[in-house]
C-alpha cells in the first residue's frame, strides 16, 4: 500500500488508532484459525462515519479491507489475506440502548456478547445466542458469523434475534436494515442477508437485536452410557417426546479421557458417550420435563443418571463438558476445531464416521456435539510442524464433509465458511445458488474489495 | 550470549501450544483498557513467536508491547492450552534486557537493591530526600501517577536493623521459622513486620530474621535484568537453605511468589543448578497460611461495636496466582468478630500497579486502577485489606484527596484486634 494512502487512512482515526508498525500487524495477522497474513495497516474506527470514511478512500483506491471483532472465530474469517486494511471494531464497545419495554438493545459491533449478556441479565432478560467464545467474542462478530451456542437449541442463533443493523458498504454507503419492531416485512430481508455474510457485503456498525425474558429456573442432568448408539438414541428419543431442552451436550470416550487425563474430575473412563442435559423454564414444567427425561435416559440403557439438585452441583456437572475443549487443545500443538452438522437422527451414523475416516488416515479425534441439533464438532489434534501429519488431517477433513452432505448434513453448523471450508461450499451449494450469491456480492462490493480471498 | 540464549526448548515448545483462541483476552488488564490485540496475551505470544523464527527483531515497538504487559498471570492461569504465557514473557523480558539494557533510573534502582547495605544507605538518603522536597519545601510533584505526598513515608530504620535475629515466644514453642522480610517491610512498611512478628510470637512460633538477606531480586529478574538478580538470588538461597526452620514466611506476595516459583524457573531457564531453590521454595509460605491454619489459637477481641466494620479484601496477583492464596485471607478477616468481609467485583484482577509499571506505563497503569478503585468504592468498605506492598502503594496512591480509605495489610488487621489492645 502506497505511503500515502496510509497517512490518508491515519488522518481518518487519527495517530493513536492506526499502526503499522510490523509487531502490531503480526497480531493481527491472524484469528483462531492456523493460517497467518499480515494486514499493510489496522485501523480502529469508533464511529459509522469514520468507517465510511475509510471506505471511500479504499474504494477509490482498491485496497482490500478486513473487517474483525476479537478475532476468535474459527475458520479464517477475519484474516487479510491479500493485506491491506484491517478495520478493527473492538473500540466501538458501546452498549447504546436496552430498551425493557420492547424487549431490544441496540449495541455498536465491538460490544463483548457477555458483556451484554451481563446487562439485560440485570433487568431480567436474555440474549441467546451463547457460542463458547463468548466471554471474548464482539457482537459484530457473532453476528457476521451468524453465531450458535449450546442454548441455540430451544433458542435459536443470531439470526433469529436481529432486527435491524447499520452497516457501511464497499463504497463508504450507509445502509440502514430493519428496526426495532419483532415484525417487518419492508422490502427484502437485507439484514438477515448481511448476518452471516462474514464481512464480504459490508461492515456492520450498530446493530439491533431482540431479547426475551430470562427463563426463571433450570435443572441439569448427566447420563453416561456404555455404548454410543444408545447414547444418540436417548437424543433422538428426548427430541421426538416433545422436550425441547435448553442444551443437549455429547461427549465421547475419546473426549472424556481427554477431560480426565487433564482435570481428573472422576468422569467413567469406561463410556463411550456421557450426555449433559439442561433444561429451563418455570418450575413446575422443569419438574416434568426432568422426570420425562430421566425415564427415557434409563429406557435407552444410561448406566448412571445424575440429576443436579442445586445450582452449585449444576455447575459441577458442567465442569466437564467446559472442560471438553481445553482437555483436547492440551493434548497436542495444535487443533483443528471441526464443525459439520447432521440431522439429529444421523449423529450415531456420523460420529462412528468420523472416527472411522479419522482412524483410516492415522489422525486423532475427540468428538463433543451440540447433540440435540446434531452440530458436531469433532476436535482434530495434531502438529502443524509435521507435515506429514498435516497432510493426513486435511484429507481426513477432506472426507468428512461429503460424508455429513450425503447424511442430509451441512459442512458447517456454526463456525462459518472463511478459509477452512471456501473449498467445500460449491459441494453443498448447486451452480444456481453459487452464481445468484455472486450476483449479490457483485452488487455489494464491484471492486471486490470486501474480505477478499474468502468463500465468494 | 546470541538471540534465542534465553530460551529453553520447553519454553520455546510453548509457542507452538498457543491455539490464538483469544480467550485471554477476557482477563488481560491492558487488553481490557485498550482493546487492541498487541496488549492482549496473544498478540504477544504471538510477536514473541514471530520475534524467534526470525521475521521480527527488537524495536522500541516490541519493547513496549512486552514491557507493558502487568505480569498480573491471569492469563496464565485461564489459557485453555495451559500455555505458561507468564514464564514465556519474563524469558523475553531477560532477552530484551541482554539486547537493549535498561534506562539508567532502573539501573540505579536495582544498584541499591543489589546489596543490603547499600539499599539501607539509598533509602536513608531518600528518607532524607521525602523531608526536604515535601516537609519543608511543599513540593508538589508526582512520580508517575502518584502524588509525592501521597507516597508513603519510609521507615525511620529500616526493619531488619530494629528486630533482633532471632525471637523466642514467651510460652512453649511450637515451632520455628525464618522471616524473609522484603524490601518494603524493611524500608517501607514496618508496621507489617511489627504485626508479623506479633503473630507469630502469640501463636508461639520461634522467629529468625536473618540480617544477611537480601532484596528477593524479583524486581531485577521480572524486568529482564537476570544480571543484576543472580547474586542476591544466590545470598539468599545460600542462607535460607541452610538455616534450620519448618517454613520460611513471606509478608509480601511478590517475594513469595518470587521464591516460590519466579526463582526456580528462572534459574531452570537459565540452566542454573535448581535443587537449592526448589528446596527452598518447598517451604515458603504466606503469612496468611500459617495464620488461618491456627487463627483459633490467637486472643481475639469480642465484637464491641454494635457495626462491625466493613472490610473488602483485594486479592494481589501475585498472591492469587503466583502462590495459589485466595482463601486463607478471607478465613482470616472473617474470624475477626469485629470485622464485615464485603467482597468486591473482580478482587482479583490486577490494581493496575506492581514494581515500576505505573511509572513506566502511566496512562494504562491509571486507567487499570481506577477500575480497581470504582469496584472498591462500590462495596461502600473504608478498609481494603490486601497482602502486597505494592498493591498497597498503588491503592492508596491513586487516592484523591478526599477518598480516606484506608489500606492495609491483612495482618496489621488482626494485629490491631488482638485482646489486650
Amino acid at each position: 500500500m502506497r505511503d500515502e494512502v496510509k497517512k490518508e487512512l491515519t488522518r481518518i482515526v487519527g495517530r493513536d488508532r492506526a499502526t503499522d508498525a510490523p509487531e502490531h500487524l503480526v497480531a493481527y495477522s491472524y484469528d483462531a484459525y492456523t493460517e497467518e497474513h499480515r494486514p499493510d495497516i489496522v485501523l480502529f474506527p469508533v464511529t459509522t462515519e469514520e468507517v465510511s470514511a475509510i471506505m471511500q478512500v479504499a474504494d477509490r483506491e482498491c485496497v482490500p479491507v478486513t473487517p474483525r471483532g476479537s478475532g476468535t472465530n474459527l475458520a479464517g474469517e477475519s484474516i487479510p489475506v491479500q493485506g491491506g486494511i484491517v478495520v478493527c471494531l473492538t473500540r466501538m464497545d458501546r452498549i447504546l440502548a436496552i430498551d425493557a419495554d420492547s424487549l431490544t438493545a441496540t449495541v455498536q459491533p465491538g460490544v463483548v456478547n457477555f458483556d451484554l449478556q451481563k446487562e439485560v441479565e440485570k433487568l431480567g432478560m436474555m440474549y441467546p445466542p451463547d457460542p463458547a467464545s463468548w466471554t471474548v467474542a464482539t457482537m459484530g462478530g457473532t453476528v457476521a458469523t451468524n453465531a450458535g451456542g449450546p442454548r441455540t437449541l430451544k433458542y435459536g442463533v443470531t439470526k433469529d434475534y436481529l432486527l435491524g443493523l447499520t452497516a457501511v458498504l464497499a463504497n463508504g454507503d450507509v445502509l440502514k436494515t430493519g428496526g426495532r419492531t419483532l415484525k417487518n416485512v419492508t422490502g427484502y430481508n437485507l439484514t438477515t442477508l448481511m448476518c452471516g455474510s462474514e464481512g464480504t457485503l459490508g461492515i456492520i456498525t450498530e446493530i439491533i437485536v431482540r431479547l426475551i425474558p430470562k427463563p426463571p429456573a433450570s435443572r441439569t442432568i448427566r447420563a453416561d452410557f456404555s455404548r454410543l448408539e444408545a447414547c444418540s438414541d436417548a437424543v433422538a428419543a428426548i427430541m421426538a417426546g416433545g422436550i425441547v431442552p435448553a442444551s443437549l451436550e455429547l461427549m465421547d470416550q475419546f473426549t472424556v479421557l481427554a477431560v480426565e487425563k487433564s482435570f481428573k474430575l472422576g468422569l467413567p473412563t469406561d463410556v463411550e458417550g456421557i450426555l449433559l442435559i439442561q433444561v429451563d423454564g418455570g418450575p413446575e414444567t422443569l419438574e416434568r420435563e426432568v422426570k420425562q427425561i430421566e425415564g427415557i435416559l434409563s429406557e435407552k440403557g444410561a448406566r448412571t443418571i445424575i440429576s443436579a439438585n442445586d445450582a452449585a452441583e449444576a455447575e459441577r456437572l458442567w465442569l466437564a463438558r467446559r472442560a471438553a475443549g481445553p482437555a483436547l487443545m492440551r493434548m497436542r500443538p495444535s487443533i483443528i476445531v471441526e464443525d459439520v452438522t447432521v440431522p439429529v437422527s444421523n449423529l450415531t451414523t456420523m460420529i462412528r464416521k468420523v472416527v472411522e475416516i479419522c482412524k483410516r488416515n492415522g489422525v486423532s479425534v475427540g468428538i463433543f456435539a451440540h447433540a440435540g441439533d446434531g452440530n458436531l464438532h469433532p476436535c482434530i489434534v495434531y502438529d502443524r510442524r509435521d507435515e506429514d501429519e498435516c497432510r493426513r488431517v486435511r484429507t481426513a477433513c477432506d472426507e468428512l464433509v461429503p460424508e455429513a452432505l450425503a447424511l442430509g448434513g451441512t459442512l458447517s453448523g456454526e463456525h462459518g465458511i472463511g478459509l477452512a471450508k471456501a473449498r467445500f461450499l460449491p459441494m453443498e451449494m448447486d451452480s444456481v445458488a453459487v452464481r445468484v450469491m455472486q450476483g449479490v456480492k457483485k452488487f455489494f462490493d464491484p471492486k471486490g474489495i470486501l474480505n477478499p480471498g474468502k468463500f465468494v | 550470549m546470541g538471540k534465542q540464549a534465553m530460551f529453553s526448548d520447553s519454553v520455546k515448545e510453548d509457542l507452538y501450544h498457543c491455539l490464538k483462541c483469544g480467550m485471554c483476552q477476557q482477563v488481560c488488564p491492558t487488553f481490557k483498557t485498550t482493546r487492541q490485540e498487541y496488549y492482549a496475551p496473544r498478540g504477544r505470544v504471538q510477536i514473541v513467536k514471530h520475534y524467534l523464527e526470525g521475521d521480527l527483531r527488537i524495536t522500541s515497538t516490541m519493547e513496549h508491547a512486552l514491557m507493558s504487559c502487568m505480569l498480573c498471570d491471569a492469563c496464565a492461569a485461564l489459557c485453555p492450552s495451559g500455555v505458561r504465557i507468564d514464564r514465556l514473557f519474563r524469558n523475553m523480558r531477560l532477552e530484551l534486557d541482554h539486547a537493549i539494557g535498561k534506562p539508567l533510573a532502573k539501573r540505579i534502582v536495582f544498584a541499591a537493591l543489589a546489596k543490603g547495605s547499600t539499599t539501607h544507605r539509598v533509602a536513608a538518603a531518600a528518607r532524607l530526600g521525602q523531608k526536604l522536597f515535601v516537609d519543608t519545601l511543599g513540593l508538589q510533584l508526582k512520580i508517575g501517577n502518584i502524588p509525592i505526598e501521597r507516597l508513603p513515608r519510609l521507615n525511620k530504620k529500616p526493619f531488619r536493623k530494629r528486630t533482633p535475629e532471632r525471637l523466642s515466644p514467651e510460652q512453649k514453642r511450637i515451632g520455628r521459622v525464618v522471616y524473609f522480610t522484603g524490601c518494603a517491610t524493611d524500608l517501607i512498611y514496618g508496621g507489617v513486620g511489627d504485626a508479623v512478628l506479633e503473630i507469630l510470637l502469640q501463636l508461639g512460633i520461634e522467629v529468625l530474621v536473618p540480617r544477611d538477606l537480601v532484596c528477593c531480586s524479583a524486581p531485577m529478574f521480572l524486568s529482564g535484568a537476570a544480571k543484576q538478580a543472580l547474586p542476591n538470588i544466590i545470598t539468599n538461597m545460600d542462607l535460607l537453605d541452610r538455616v534450620e526452620a519448618d517454613a520460611i514466611v513471606v509478608d509480601c506476595a511478590t517475594c513469595g511468589a518470587a521464591l516460590k516459583k519466579g526463582i526456580p524457573e528462572l534459574l531452570e531457564d537459565l540452566g542454573m543448578d535448581t535443587d537449592k531453590a526448589k528446596r527452598v521454595a518447598k517451604k515458603v509460605k504466606d503469612i496468611s497460611q500459617i495464620l488461618a491454619e491456627r487463627i483459633n489459637d490467637l486472643r481475639i477481641q469480642d465484637s464491641s461495636a454494635s457495626e462491625p466494620l466493613a472490610v473488602t479484601y483485594h486479592d494481589p496477583c501475585h498472591l492469587a496466582r503466583g502462590m495459589g492464596v485466595t482463601s486463607e485471607p478471607r478465613k482470616i478477616l472473617r474470624s475477626l468478630p469485629a470485622v464485615k468481609l464485603v467482597e468486591m467485583q473482580g478482587a482479583n484482577e490486577c490494581c493496575g500497579g506492581g514494581g515500576s509499571y505505573q511509572f513506566d506505563n502511566v496512562d494504562l497503569s491509571a486507567e487499570i486502577t481506577s477500575r480497581k478503585k470504582g469496584n472498591i468504592s462500590a462495596t461502600g468498605a473504608k478498609i481494603v485489606a490486601t497482602g502486597c506492598p505494592g498493591c498497597r502503594l498503588t491503592l492508596a496512591g491513586n487516592s484523591s484527596q478526599d477518598d480516606h480509605t484506608e489500606i492495609v495489610h491483612t495482618v496489621e488487621l488482626v494485629s490491631r484486634f488482638l485482646a489486650g489492645k
